[in-house]
């Protein structure tokens, strides 16, 4: 009994010091009266990515010391952060907007980003109330009926300089409104071992990922084996359910398009021998006449016909195809001219059709996929195990969430290099990097590179890091119809208050281009130069001072207060 | 009447294995969070999010969806994945023998050092090296394993070069069979590290198992006889004391082995070995409900088959438990 | 105060002092840190010091943003043992609680309460405690009750059994016979006896809670408003650069290595001491 009583008494002292040494400090901070509400900051974890991590955390920083503001970051898993900020359920956060070759087309980027249908779009509105819907991503439920006006125009008209002229004049109001401040464009910095490939082909936005580096670079040796390593794993391989940027840049090697975007970001015949677009019976300039190259072979030996086209828009039309309906149901008619020729009707003149449609929509093989759609309940959900296409690559074999095996086509029109192509899944930055270094690997794909591996990286012999130019930028959100964000000074102020070059030379030490408009100066033919005048420099006293005089003030803590 | 303690054990463990299977499904489903959310990024319509949420069937109510769910398995039919577009089956089955056989190795090292160094233990007792060998058994089930992951993985992977960096065969290494998937010298070079992580990790269980075990027999009368008949103390306690303490190891084992099965996220994020754990927590992120469902229950049914071993094992290998379930 | 310290072996009353130790970290750490934790420092020219190693100026070094480590590592301390210890509070609340309803009244209490404890043994620690973050939201007090909430299987096992035959004393019998309430049987009388058991998983769940939280901070669950020593090394192999800035990583690694084994120490010194003949199957399974 002494015994148990030594050991209670000891219990006892144990527990007091150590409850002692661990009071939390429970934060109490409730709204009290006019006081600007803590704001959830929305973030993905850190292992997502270190640079927003970092970059949030000195502009919440920033923002609380100089303006008085509570921003309090909320930590999300990525597919959750897109979630919350589609259904409108968060106050800001930030999100980077990968460079894909689609986004390159500021119709296509505007519709999907910055396009609301209906005042207070987003807010308590049901989507599906509002006429028209609105852009899938539009986040900030940003809604400028003169924007919208000048969106549909410009997305009917074929002129360049036309279309730069409207573009232009939508930038400048996107950077005045505010409805997201951009922070900069990261270049694509992507890591890449030299020992067996040389003469790598970078594109803007898409670095060593592009399907063109894949079949253009070029072998030292005799290893033509190219083995690529990416974090993000492969979503599915059924060319209509493809979602992810990543899904994308498998399928673009094993399926082929009438059109690819070229090195340069513009879209290119490639399937189509000959397109143009001519005037219809929907009105001028509705009718877009296609010819296929006459060598087009699907893996199993099968021609590439017009009929197959017209298969795989039927298909997407009628299956509701994810990615590509909303596009598909822009063509009202497609009919067969000859055995490789094909005529698509539109309901309306649409500029981005090839950018944005016929760059996108693989083609299916119709002798395979007439009988997926006849067999199957779900064709959509159709795993296609054994994937048939007319791409550069033919499908080897796939370890789901480790490795992706492709070979060369050798029946392909267009020179490829490497005689296989391996496609690791990595679970961290670190570990892949190490891989590049220790010649497992041999390029890096998909996201960019963290800056201090980068940075580590410098001066290690048979490592090379390869820094592009990037239309794919990094922005901070807001839900501009709610307040505080509702009010144009306060987003003024918050501007004044960003320490853009701050963040830039933190997280991003030379590898990251100054951007503050969503067409970053890497998206070359579409960026409006004259934002940067337009844009606010960093100025606490200003912001401050535009506060003041809103009729904003600060309590005896310091913290900002709604005007009166 | 041991046929009858049998059947009860049965009826038992195939109830718990029911409601963890309806536990399971609804704890997901309880998740706040749209699965659809991971077709968002490539900009959808409401339309087509509809669509997506009839194909996958969740436009039914809870327990029709339960209901079907409950059907399709006992046709091993796991349903298709939301976010990989495959049956669910064709990921998890290869990622289960994956994290089956880092187990049992894991578990053979864990056994090897603990039996090993429980003896050492039990022969050096009352010397400093006992002390020191009970301070490595704590320490090691108190180093969490991420930090001996990354400095194995830093030391012997990333600045030796002895090992590879993670992974599970050879970059490229395609295997027309499961035979020759699972043996192969590749494999074993890939698995050594990793495994011996996890070994490490769990090797205080039966060291600490085997150490009792033993010392508990140490006065045992028939060792008395064996000294009597003139066998040497080691032998002794080797032969006879060691043998006996092997029982309970075997037991402990099972039942290890079985919360093991899932507790390797950490060693498969360190050196992405394509496992259950890491896959479970990637499909929770996504919200891939068939995904998740299907790897909590194959670790569940793992477990539950591991402690209805153990409890076997122990019926069998201790024969005064044999007299009590008889009664 | 003495005699309590001899009712321990020598590893228990190390494992003690390191507590302790831990403890006045937790208590003084934030008063001793020499730097803001989350201070980006930079050096008389205004450059930001990324990851320089351990110098007079900072002892263990900087992270990649230039924060002190040294200051973080005594920050990290008081979050670290806010969650072990009322995670295990809460775990051996339950686990003996649920013991002692099962084993004082048997029969169908007995058995919803055991199979609810075979579920919770089905159902895999870490990955369960994943599905539960994500379920709520990463907040210390997330951690604290899931942790709590799962492993109290354990305890609940061996209590059950340590009342079943306790049931069986005559002590025991003779309070029953004489009419006592059921809640007075099993909270003055039986529970006094499992005290000395309770304060056993106290530490035994200190050392599972530890590492149940280190474990998920490390992938990615910790708390952003608390960072731990787990979030420490998570940030380091976030960034990229266990290769080189060892510093960053290292001292927060012993640090979770240490305060665990302490609290085992302790543990198994308690094991001892209260019951020598109480062999479980094995510490910590």
């Amino acid at each position: 009994m002494l015994r148990q009583v030594k050991i209670i008494l000891l219990a006892v002292l144990v527990l007091f010091t150590l409850t002692l040494g661990g009071t939390a400090a429970l934060a109490t901070g409730s709204a009290q009266g006019q006081r600007v509400p803590t704001q959830n900051f929305l973030t993905d974890p850190q292992g997502y990515s270190v640079a927003f991590w970092e970059s949030s955390q000195i502009a919440m920083d920033t923002w609380n010391k100089e303006l008085g503001t509570d921003f309090k970051r909320q930590v999300e898993e990525h597919d959750q952060v897109i979630r919350k900020m589609f259904e409108g359920d968060y106050d800001c956060g930030i999100l980077f907007i990968m460079g894909s070759p689609v986004r390159l087309d500021p119709g296509f980027l505007f519709n999907t980003f910055f396009y609301g249908s209906c005042p207070g779009f987003y807010n308590r509105i049901p989507r599906n109330q509002c006429a028209g819907g609105g852009g899938a991503l539009n986040f900030p439920g940003y809604f400028n009926p003169e924007f919208n006006r000048l969106l549909k125009a410009q997305d009917r008209i074929f002129d360049y300089a036309e279309r730069k002229k409207i573009t232009d004049r939508m930038v400048e109001m996107l950077v005045q409104d505010r409805p997201a401040l951009v922070l900069f464009s990261p270049y694509v910095v992507h890591l890449m071992n030299t020992k067996r490939w040389k003469n790598e082909r970078g594109m803007p936005g898409e670095g060593l990922g592009s399907a063109w580096n894949v079949m253009g670079i070029e072998p030292t040796g005799d290893d033509k084996a190219l083995r690529v390593g990416s974090t993000y794993a492969v979503p599915s391989i059924n060319p209509m359910a493809v979602r992810r940027t990543q899904g994308y840049r498998v399928m673009d090697l094993i399926y082929d398009t009438l059109f690819r975007v070229d090195l340069e970001g513009k879209a290119e015949k490639w399937m189509a021998q000959e397109a143009k677009v001519t005037d219809g019976p929907n009105g001028p300039k509705t009718a877009v006449e296609i010819t296929l190259r006459p060598d087009l072979k699907f893996h199993d030996g099968q021609s590439v016909t017009a009929d197959d086209v017209l298969f795989t828009i039927d298909f997407a039309r009628k299956f509701k195809a994810p990615d590509l309906y909303n596009y598909v149901k822009r063509v009202v008619k497609a009919e067969k001219t000859g055995d490789l020729s094909l005529t698509l009707h539109l309901s309306e003149p649409w500029s981005g059709v090839f950018h944005v449609l016929l760059s996108k929509m693989y083609i299916l093989p119709e002798h395979i996929w007439s009988q997926v759609a006849q067999k199957e309940k779900e064709p959509i959900l159709w795993p296609n195990p054994k994937p048939v296409g007319s791409g550069p690559f033919k499908f080897v074999s796939w370890d789901k969430g480790a490795q992706l095996v492709m070979d060369k086509n050798p029946a392909y029109f267009a020179p490829v290099n490497p005689d296989r192509l391996i496609r690791v899944k990595f679970e961290s930055m670190e570990t892949l990097a190490a891989a590049v270094e220790k010649d497992e690997i041999d390029l890096q794909w998909g996201e960019p590179m963290n800056a201090a591996i980068v940075e580590r990286m410098k001066g290690k012999a048979g490592v090379k890091a390869i820094k592009l130019p990037n239309h794919g930028f990094a922005m901070f959100t807001f839900r501009c119809v709610k307040a505080p964000y509702n009010d144009p000074t306060f987003m003024e102020a918050l501007e004044y208050c960003l320490p853009r070059d701050l963040i830039m030379d933190r997280v991003y030490p030379g590898i990251a281009q100054k951007a503050v408009s969503p067409i970053p100066p890497g998206n070359k033919a579409w960026h409006n130069p004259r934002v940067f005048d337009l844009a606010k420099p960093y100025d606490p006293d200003k912001a401050r001072e535009i506060l003041k005089r809103a009729g904003y003030t600060w309590d005896e803590q310091g913290r900002l207060c709604f005007p009166k | 009447m041991t046929t009858r303690f049998l059947l009860a054990r049965t009826g038992v463990m195939l109830l718990t294995a029911v409601a963890l299977l309806a536990i399971q499904f609804f704890l997901f489903r309880l998740m706040p969070g749209d699965p659809t959310a991971s077709v968002l990024a490539g900009g959808m319509s409401p339309e087509i999010q509809d669509e997506l949420k009839r194909l996958w069937g969740l436009d039914q109510s809870l327990l029709l969806q339960f209901w079907s769910y409950a059907k399709n398995l006992t046709r091993l039919d796991f349903g298709v994945s939301f976010y990989r577009n495959v049956p669910v089956g064709e990921v998890v089955l290869p990622r289960f023998w994956n994290t089956i056989i880092f187990m049992l190795l894991a578990m053979l090292w864990a056994n090897l050092f603990g039996v090993a160094l429980g003896v050492l233990s039990v022969i050096r007792r009352q010397r400093p090296l006992e002390g020191w060998l009970i301070v490595l058994g704590s320490a090691a089930r108190a180093t969490p394993l991420f930090v001996t992951g990354m400095i194995f993985l830093l030391v012997f992977a990333y600045h030796l070069g002895w090992f590879p960096l993670g992974g599970m065969h050879r970059v490229g290494a395609v295997y027309a069979t499961w035979w020759q998937r699972y043996f192969n010298l590749d494999l074993l070079h890939h698995l050594f590290l990793p495994t011996l992580v996890a070994g490490i990790f769990y090797f205080t269980t039966p060291f600490f198992v085997m150490r009792t075990a033993m010392l508990e027999h140490l006065h045992d009368d028939h060792l008395l006889l064996a000294r009597a008949k003139g066998a040497s103390p080691l032998m002794v306690l080797l032969k006879h004391v060691a043998r006996n303490a092997l029982n309970p190891v075997i037991t402990t084992t099972a039942l290890s082995l079985g919360f093991a099965v899932g507790g390797q996220v950490v060693v498969e994020t360190i050196f992405h070995w394509p496992g259950l754990g890491s896959e479970l927590v990637f499909s929770t992120f996504r919200r891939d409900y068939p995904m998740v469902q299907a790897i909590f229950f194959l670790i569940s049914l793992t477990v539950i088959a591991m402690n209805y071993l153990a409890d076997l094992a122990y019926l069998f290998l201790d024969p005064r438990l044999r007299y009590e379930a008889q009664q | 105060m003495k005699a309590a310290l001899a009712g321990l072996n020598r590893l228990g009353r190390i494992g003690l002092g390191i507590l302790v130790l831990f403890g006045l970290m937790a208590l003084a750490g934030p008063a001793l840190a020499p730097y803001d934790p989350r201070a980006t420092q930079v050096d008389a020219q205004g450059k930001m010091i990324s990851l320089s190693p351990p110098t007079w100026r900072h002892p263990l070094g900087t992270t990649w943003q230039g924060r002190d480590v040294l200051s973080q590592v005594l920050h990290g301390a008081r979050p670290t043992l806010v969650v072990g210890l009322s995670a295990a509070l809460i775990l051996a609340f339950v686990g003996v609680n649920v013991g002692l309803w099962s084993g004082y009244f048997g029969g169908w209490v007995d058995l919803v309460l055991m199979r609810a404890v075979d579920i919770l043994y089905g159902l895999p620690f870490l990955p369960l405690m994943v599905v539960v973050m994500s379920l709520l939201a990463r907040e210390q007090k997330y951690v604290i009750l899931g942790i709590g909430l799962v492993a109290w299987r354990d305890v609940a096992r061996v209590v059950r059994a340590q009342v079943l035959s306790l049931r069986e004393e005559a002590y025991i019998k003779a309070v029953r016979s004489v009419g006592a309430g059921h809640l007075r049987v099993i909270y003055l009388h039986l529970f006094p006896n499992l005290l000395p058991l309770a304060l056993l998983f106290l530490a035994f769940g200190l050392v599972w809670s530890i590492l149940g939280h280190a474990d998920l901070s490390f992938l990615g669950f910790g708390d952003p408003a608390h960072p731990t020593w787990g979030d420490m090394v998570s940030s380091a192999w976030a960034a990229g650069v266990m290769t080189e800035a060892y510093w960053w990583y290292l001292a927060p690694s012993v640090c979770i290595a240490a305060v665990s084994t302490g609290a085992f120490f302790l543990a198994c010194a308690l094991e001892e001491a209260v019951d020598p003949r109480l062999r479980r199957r094995g510490p910590g399974a």
